[in-house]
């Protein structure tokens, strides 16, 4: 059974780097349900799964106590579907913006990484984009297209405009329940960034994984495209739905104002034509 | 080669080809002819708000994401052409309109006449929901309930089309 074999191999690699791997599922990729998996997610189960077994499945595991991503599930086996659910972890298979890699980087905790695990969960990464983003088939990753109406506002986006309308602050905003929005939201939890460094807010904000946060587009009936900021999302996240209440600009909210200055000025700076080139930003070198 | 051998050559290799070639500007029209069908608008005019709500395809205003958000919080306005507003009324006349009808449907061929017909975009959908291009993931598949919804609403429209009782193509 390679598959099996490839697991054994993968642990030993592990335990001589970083300590012993018990699989606690050994059984997680059925020889059957093999033949079913994508390559990505068969080098996955093969290779990521006891790095973070390992190395993270303490804190981020279903079980673990704490307000911190729970990203990985119960059983080794539902380890897959649960890290998609979490495009901050995955920074949506750029390494340049994977959590499960700039996290570590930056020190967390004392967990690091040795440079094979970390190759392994780049190689993985980089599967998963070509799987999911080779829509021409030519054997690449699609760039995110430079004409669609929220590229053109990543090349409008100006930190003197983000910070003249204090839409740093949304890191601090208070719910009702569980603090500011940086308590879940510092690493983009739910494709939504509210770290306390403002500048760092706005440069996430420009990348096509968190653009969506705060803004979305309008089409008219005659086709005409017009980036609006996403209200609808932000008000009925602060009315409760499996979201902490916060107040809303329907109760005069001071964040909610921020951000419709915020928007003013990018659009001031849109129909001036004093933007930049159209595009997200290249994400960061892979560290 | 003068123009009018070339055309001529070219109009054999298109006849070869199995290819007609385009009517002469001055040819007359065929009062008989039949118009061609853009089956998309045909099926447009086909969607009844009966058939919506039966199907209850206002609902995927709501369909869960794995972020937390649902449909509407991107899509209420149209964001890539498709329109999830959490007005089922308004969503109906956005999703009747030539720019959002390939929101939910696409052009197939029939596999028993090989003739083109218009099915739910399961494909667009399903992939989708599975993450293609960054798009956050939701349920997915035959049994899903809001597939089932579209499911509904799609032979809801192509029985009102093969009965005849649509609205004029949109």
């Amino acid at each position: 059974m390679p598959n099996r074999r490839d697991i054994a191999l993968a642990v030993m690699l592990v335990a001589g780097c970083t300590g012993t791997y018990q699989a606690s599922d050994p059984d997680r990729i059925p020889d059957d349900d093999h033949r079913e998996m994508t390559a990505a997610r068969r080098q996955f189960e093969d290779e990521v799964v006891p790095i973070l077994a390992l190395q993270c499945s303490r804190c981020h595991g279903a079980a673990a106590v704490g307000a911190q991503p729970k990203f990985l599930g119960q059983e080794e086996s539902s380890y897959y579907d649960q890290i998609l659910r979490y495009p901050s972890v995955t920074g949506n298979f750029d390494p340049g913006l994977a959590g499960i890699l700039t996290k570590i980087a930056a020190g967390h905790y004392d967990v690091t990484y040795s440079a094979e695990q970390r190759q392994s969960i780049a190689d993985w990464l980089a599967a998963e984009a070509l799987e999911r983003g080779d829509g021409d088939g030519d054997g690449d990753v699609d760039q995110p297209a430079a004409v669609n109406p929220l590229a053109e506002w990543a090349g409008c986006m100006r930190l003197d405009d983000w910070a003249a309308s204090n839409m740093g602050s949304w890191a601090n905003k208070q719910t009702e329940e569980d603090g500011p929005c940086s308590n879940c939201h510092q690493d983009g939890l739910a494709r939504f960034f509210a770290d306390v460094d403002s500048s760092e807010m706005f440069a996430m904000h420009r990348y096509e994984l968190y653009i969506i946060g705060f803004f979305t587009v309008k089409v008219d009936p005659d086709g005409t495209q017009t980036v609006v900021p996403a209200l609808g999302k932000l008000r009925r996240m602060g009315r409760g739905n499996f979201h902490p209440n916060y107040p809303t600009d329907e109760e005069g909210d001071a964040d909610f104002a921020d951000l419709a200055e915020f928007y003013r000025l990018t659009m001031t700076r849109k129909e001036s034509g004093q933007c930049a080139a159209p595009g997200f930003p290249a994400p960061p070198e892979e560290i | 080669m003068r123009p009018a051998i070339l055309v001529s050559v070219l109009l054999l290799g298109c006849s070869d080809l199995g290819v007609a070639p385009a009517a002469s500007v001055d040819a007359t029209p065929d009062a008989d002819a039949a118009p061609p069908v853009d089956l998309l608008a045909q099926w447009a005019g086909c969607m009844s708000r009966a058939g919506w709500e039966a199907a209850r395809m206002g609902a995927w205003a709501s369909k869960p994401s794995s972020l937390g958000t649902i449909c509407s919080d991107c899509h209420a306005d149209g964001l890539a052409f498709f329109n999830a507003n959490p007005s089922s009324d308004a969503m109906l006349e956005t999703n009747r309109t030539a720019r959002f009808v390939t929101g939910f449907f696409t052009l197939t061929t029939d596999e028993e006449t090989g003739e083109p017909d218009i099915a739910p975009a399961w494909s667009k959908l399903s992939a989708k929901g599975e993450g293609q291009n960054n798009h956050p993931l939701f349920a997915v598949g035959p049994g899903e309930r809001y597939f089932q919804s579209l499911e509904a609403f799609a032979r809801a429209t192509r029985e009102a089309r093969d009965a005849g009782t649509c609205d004029p193509p949109r």
